[in-house]
């Protein structure tokens, strides 16, 4: 019982833990754990530094901007629709 | 997995969503008045149109989109229930016309998860993953390396696109990304979750090997 309390997670189940540990999900005591591995297990810190990076890498970058002419037309077709 | 995890009380999202406001709102476009339509295109037709545009990446379909989804809003805004907030409202129809449009162009085609997903031999790391400290933030901030990102994005599955694009790309919340696709949250992780994947492996194999 007290093995089974100590126990931290394996690889395997860190990495299904990623999502959740990186968006704050985890209750405080497996949060704990999982942080508890990545001091002492390099693969595991490769894997959630790579994790982290391609979740901050998501783009920014805003899309071209809808034109004011086509709001307009949508204004346009909206107005046909109130008659 | 879940007994694991924070706030396992469900919010109430059969409450009303909407404010005071929003439901003046809500019956001005039921009424079709022309203070609410404006109100509809200048608070909600860029926001629309950057995830039809995120979805489909061609100007002139999402366009279409947003053209289509406004004609769904003149026709179906009365079955708007405020379960949902209207903007997740809006965003649900905007993803479901631009996922149809997806859908009927043939989009990527399903991917290999085995050759992509971690292995693992009795729980240890059967391969490790490449040190990205030798990939600095820099180069991945060029314009050939975000092309090459946005490629990648692209190659997803649209069910795996769409949540991500939603959730790490337009940083909705877990329940609005939900809501929007009609995906339980489970669901929706996994495909989060496996995009994340995929996309890093797809960056290791370009940068790292």
């Amino acid at each position: 019982m007290l093995f089974r309390t100590l126990r931290l997670p394996t690889c395997e189940e860190l990495e299904e833990f990623a999502y959740d540990f990186l968006e704050g999900n985890l209750d405080p005591t497996l949060e704990r754990k999982v942080t508890r591995h990545l001091k002492i297990c390099p693969p595991c810190i490769a894997f959630m530094n790579a994790y982290r990076r391609i979740r901050a890498l998501a783009p920014q970058d805003p899309p071209p901007p809808l034109e004011e002419d086509f709001k307009e037309e949508l204004m346009k077709f909206l107005r046909q629709q109130r008659s | 997995m879940s007994r694991h995890l924070k706030n396992e009380s469900p919010r109430d999202f059969s409450a009303p969503g909407a404010s005071e406001s929003e439901e003046a709102f809500v019956a001005g476009l039921v009424a079709r008045e022309e203070w609410a339509y404006r109100e509809l295109v200048t608070r909600f037709s860029n926001k629309l149109y950057q995830l039809a545009f995120r979805l489909l990446r061609r100007q002139e379909e999402a366009q279409e989109i947003l053209q289509e989804v406004f004609q769904k809003v003149v026709e179906k805004i009365q079955t708007f229930k405020g379960d949902s907030s209207l903007s997740t409202w809006l965003y649900r129809v905007t993803a479901n016309e631009a996922l149809m449009r997806i859908r009927s162009n043939k989009g990527a085609k399903d991917l290999s998860w085995e050759e992509i997903l971690p292995k693992f031999e009795d729980g240890i790391w059967a391969e490790s993953t490449p040190r990205w400290a030798r990939l600095p933030e820099e180069r991945l901030q060029e314009k050939e390396a975000k092309q090459f990102f946005q490629a990648l994005i692209e190659k997803l599955p649209e069910e795996y696109r769409a949540p991500y694009l939603l959730k790490d790309v337009e940083q909705l919340s877990e329940e609005e990304v939900c809501e929007a696709l009609g995906l339980s949250k489970p669901v929706m992780k996994m495909r989060v979750h496996r995009a994340r994947l995929f996309l890093k492996k797809g960056l290791e194999e370009r940068y790292l090997k």
